[in-house]
């Protein structure tokens, strides 16, 4: 482990599977702090993870703490599992990405608890498939997108710089900041 | 006077300066109105089926993720379309997505229409007009989606010229619609796209129905022989032919050349793709390497003393990396010539003699009959000449080809799965190659991160050489292709299928672009023929379920029986063989429930979309045949799950079960329109990873016409699986339940528990009898229909 992390190599910032390129803004890089404001001024903030969960636990060490701050989670790819056996109950369980993506996509869509999300974060994807949803929402949507995974994603309003190896450092940093709080408890 | 038309040319006395030509003479007019009436859309016309794909597209809405949000289609553009905003030609972002898919629909159906129009005519010319299309006593239905659509039942090779006909002329007319400046609403490109997939389906049927009829193929027999597969299958110390590509033709020639000629035991055939598959089904004696992501690794590895390539899915450069290794290549298809010399009327002697002492690099051949000499003798004369190869890396040209490495990512983020070589590069420094391993069951072989490596690293051979040794001692066993589902087999299971006793049909298809493992496709087909729904297969899927051994050493179809039935797995064949997957759902409309057949797509679409629990599964689904065969499969009502690489098509047909005024059908027993259970709930949706497919399968499996005990065994696999890979219960599983004789037995009173305090149900606790709650009650007569025509048509 000490091994890997001295050979841990900051990779570019912003780079992405080159060849696929848009016309229109590419994602503002989000910072642990600013991105915390922005998820406290959320009204209903929504943390959507995939199934990278199953292979890496630490992913879900962070989910849940995050989970604990007051974010609602909807769970995909069968990352629910690792939820359940630790006592939490994601919003959604069953519906893949594309499900979730579809409903966000429809204004008229109340959420799974009755309160529609205005802020999403993803964890925990295929770099490639949250690539394509992140489009999706930039496209058809108002909703802010964030991605809080180890690789840019440049179809996002927000996303983490590329850090791979030190994706859970960024994620520490964030998750501590975070805290704990009243997180979509505001009224309209 | 008798007068007898025939084919050709003639002048009348008197009447100079005429000619007549007769092109075909239509002599079965009468014989064609005898077998059923015709319905009402025979040989329907781009427009015809529009109103019954604005019903699915209102259910199941268009989702569209563009790759890019900008055209350049025309010199108005390019047009920035981001936001949905509107290009020159006043084409919004949707519109021009909805277009792109029908696009990608028209490329994949087309590739399948010109496969099975070259089959065709060297059908024709070499086995009569009047070859009997016959698929042995078990077939009656020989062609359902060629009776469907167009109204044709074919009994010779001849009849399909006019089927083809109309899929080609129905092609252009979609591919028209096209040009700058048309449509300007989404659904009716996706309307188009549906066509297409319709036709798509006439295509691939017309090109199996010729193969199986003129090449003997096995029809329909549960017990087709095994097949060798594997890159371990092969014994190399023989000269060995590489073949690649989908179109039979010149693979059977070699065959044939090897048998007549006594060589079967001096040379081996090796098939990638499915000329390989399809070739077994001629010679159950040719090995099968593997898929498309093998083919870039079975070049590489040298094994091959002449590559012979035919049509579709084979490498761009092909040419250029087996010239690399000095192996000649012989191109014998329209689409694919290289950039080769045509040689076709050349004497081979002189053609084997430039490619043998390297002169040419390769040949092209238009003629397959002529391909199998070359072919042959080049192989068993490079063999002579050069010997067998060396290995493709030794140890030492591996280590150097590691300690190039700067770890500085590129190929990380060149790679489709942006799989971390810097990271198996530098343990391998170390002597630690368990990441390469590892790296190797996820690499499709593309080659893409080489393309950007700055130190020029052979990194495809990097990742071969560190698993070589699990790579040549890959052995499996695939059963033959056995094309078509027997009449028989149809009436046994048509109602269990329909009631939903037998949970569901899975159909894996598609190509190897997988999201990890290759194996994952064998784990995720295994938990489905454990609980005994049937699983039919095709192309790629079909080989990959073949790679995998258990611990005893078997592979799937060693451990479960070939019939189509609960626990069957069924292999169709290559791709082409897919009409028989959705002619399987066709017949059980037709011979099982008796719904007239001929001319009448959109009745048959709406039995299977209420009735029917087939569902697909691309798991790695990459070309545009994928798409134009998914979209068929959606128009006639079978779901499909695909892998999350399949999101890059752009778009997806995903219900919101959330939006109540969408999931209604009229009852044909109680001639009322009423809200029926969500499901399926989409027609096509991705899945990320092995455990939500499975549960993705399962639920799509659903159908609002199961019976009670139907629902209860679907429910019961439904929560199961969710239980076991989602940890919890679906989110959605009470939508399904009708009654309380739904509930899987042995979780009744837990279910009813929670229907009473989660969602608010009433429940008679002495009777245990739910009476309020459901969207609808169950009623053992309910007669589901979405369209008015076909509403009015039985209840009168
Ligand atoms: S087809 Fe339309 S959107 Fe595309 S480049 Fe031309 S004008 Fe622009
Ligand atoms: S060859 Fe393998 S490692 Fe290289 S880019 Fe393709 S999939 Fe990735
Ligand atoms: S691109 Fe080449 S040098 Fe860079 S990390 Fe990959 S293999 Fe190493």
């Amino acid at each position: 482990m000490a091994e890997a992390k001295r050979k841990a190599k900051k990779p570019p910032e912003k780079l992405f599977n080159t060849a696929d390129v848009q016309a229109s803004r590419s994602a503002m890089l989000a910072k642990p702090n600013v991105l915390v404001k922005m998820i406290k001024r959320a009204k209903n903030p929504v943390l959507i993870t995939g199934g990278r969960l199953l292979e890496d636990r630490r992913l879900v060490d962070y989910a849940v703490r995050m989970h604990d701050s007051g974010i609602a989670v909807i769970a995909t790819g069968a990352s629910s599992k690792l939820f359940i056996e630790r006592g939490i109950r994601p919003d959604a369980c069953v519906f893949s990405l594309h499900y979730i993506t579809q409903f966000l996509l429809d204004e008229s869509w109340q959420g799974f608890r009755g309160k529609p999300y205005d802020l999403a974060l993803f964890l925990g994807f295929e770099p490639y498939y949250l690539s394509r949803m992140l489009s999706a929402l930039k496209h058809f949507s108002k909703l802010t997108t964030v991605s809080i995974d180890a690789f840019y994603q440049p179809h996002a309003k927000f996303s983490f710089p590329n850090t791979l190896d030190l994706h859970h450092e960024m994620l520490e940093e964030f998750v501590s900041a975070l805290g704990g709080g009243s997180i979509g408890k505001k009224e309209d | 006077m008798g007068f007898e038309l025939r084919e050709g040319m003639f002048v009348l006395d008197e009447m100079r300066n005429v000619n007549i030509k007769i092109g075909r003479v239509i002599e079965e007019e009468k014989e064609e109105k005898e077998w059923e009436p015709a319905g009402p859309t025979p040989k329907p016309h781009i427009l015809d089926l529009r109103r019954w794909d604005r019903k699915l597209l209102e259910r199941y809405e268009p989702i569209y993720a563009p790759m890019q949000d900008f055209c350049n289609l025309c010199t108005m553009g390019p047009c920035e379309l981001s936001q949905n905003k509107e290009g020159a030609c006043g084409i919004d972002l949707k519109t021009q997505k909805a277009r792109l898919v029908t696009i990608a629909c028209l490329i994949g159906a087309s590739a399948h229409a010109a496969h099975a129009r070259h089959l065709l005519e060297y059908a024709l010319e070499n086995f009569g007009h009047d070859y009997p299309i016959n698929l042995g006593s078990n077939v009656n239905v020989e062609a359902p989606n060629i009776r469907l659509v167009c109204g044709i039942k074919p009994e010779k090779l001849g009849h399909l010229e006019e089927v083809l006909d109309y899929v080609e002329q129905g092609l252009v007319r979609v591919l028209h619609t096209i040009h700058t400046g048309q449509e300007e609403d989404y659904l009716d490109f996706e309307s188009k796209a549906f066509e297409v997939g319709m036709l798509d389906h006439v295509a691939m049927e017309t090109a199996d129905l010729i193969q199986i009829a003129v090449f003997n193929y096995p029809k329909g027999e549960p017990d087709a022989p095994l097949i060798d597969i594997g890159f371990g299958v092969l014994d190399t110390d023989k000269p060995v032919l590489l073949v690649i590509g989908h179109n039979i033709l010149p693979a059977r020639n070699i065959d044939d050349y090897l048998r007549e000629h006594g060589l079967e035991d001096e040379v081996e055939i090796a098939g990638l793709c499915c000329t390989a598959i399809d070739t077994s089904r001629y010679d159950p004696k040719a090995k099968i390497v593997g898929t498309l992501s093998y083919e870039l690794r079975a070049i590489r590895s040298g094994i091959a003393d002449v590559v012979v390539t035919d049509e579709q899915c084979i490498r761009a450069d092909t040419l250029r990396e087996c010239s690399r290794l000095g192996i000649p290549v012989i191109a014998s298809s329209e689409a694919a010539a290289r950039g080769l010399p045509d040689r076709t009327d050349e004497n081979p002697d002189v053609i084997i003699n430039d490619l043998v002492s390297g002169r040419e690099r390769g040949v092209l051949i238009r003629d397959p009959d002529k391909v199998g000499e070359i072919a042959v003798r080049v192989a068993m004369e490079m063999r002579r000449k050069k010997g067998r190869k060396p290995a493709f890396m030794e140890d030492g040209e591996l280590k150097a080809e590691i300690a190039k490495c700067t770890a500085c990512m590129g190929c990380v983020f060149a790679c489709p799965h942006n799989l971390r070589i810097d990271r198996a590069m530098s343990a391998a420094k170390d002597g630690d190659f368990s990441i390469f391993k590892e790296l190797e069951g996820s690499c499709i072989a593309c080659g893409r991160c080489e393309q950007v490596c700055p130190r020029d690293i052979r990194i495809v051979d990097v990742i071969m050489k560190s698993s070589y040794d699990s790579l040549v001692s890959k052995t499996g066993k695939m059963r033959a292709g056995r094309g078509p589902i027997q009449d028989t087999e149809i009436r046994n299971v048509g109602q269990p299928i329909v009631m939903g006793t037998i949970p569901g049909v899975i159909a894996p298809i598609g190509c190897p672009n997988y999201p990890r493992s290759r194996k994952e496709v064998s784990e995720i087909i295994e938990e489905f023929l454990k609980r005994k729904y049937i699983v039919a297969t095709t192309g790629c899927h079909a080989m990959d379920l073949g790679m995998y051994k258990d611990e005893e050493g078997k592979s799937l179809y060693e451990k479960y029986p070939g019939s189509f039935d609960a626990g069957g797995l069924v292999n169709c064949g290559s791709c082409v063989s897919n009409p028989h997957i959705s002619g399987a759902a066709i017949k059980v409309a037709n011979i099982f429930a008796l719904r007239p057949l001929r001319a009448n797509y959109a009745e048959i679409a709406d039995y299977i979309l209420n009735r029917v629990g087939a569902v697909g599964l691309a798991w790695g689904p990459y070309s545009q045949k994928a798409a134009s065969i998914a979209t068929g499969f959606n128009r006639l009502g079978i779901p499909a799950v695909v892998g999350p690489h399949a999101a890059k098509y752009r778009r997806a047909l995903i219900g919101k079960f959330w939006k109540k005024e969408n999931w209604w059908v009229y009852d044909i027993k109680s001639k009322k329109r009423m809200n029926v259970e969500p499901c399926p709930d989409a027609l096509l949706v991705a899945a990320e990873t092995k455990e939500e497919a499975i549960v993705q399968l399962a639920r799509l499996c659903l159908r609002p016409a199961d019976t009670y005990m139907g629902r209860q065994i679907k429910l019961t696999h439904y929560i199961d699986l969710s239980k076991k890979y989602l940890g919890c219960l679906p989110d959605d599983w009470h939508l399904y339940v009708r009654s309380e004789a739904d509930l899987p037995l042995k979780m009744k009173d837990e279910l009813l528990k929670l229907l009473e305090e989660e969602h608010d149900w009433k429940i008679d606790w002495q009777k245990k009898k739910i009476l309020k709650g459901p969207i609808r009650m169950y009623d053992s007569g309910f007669n589901p229909t979405i369209l008015e025509e076909v509403f009015d048509k039985y209840s009168r």
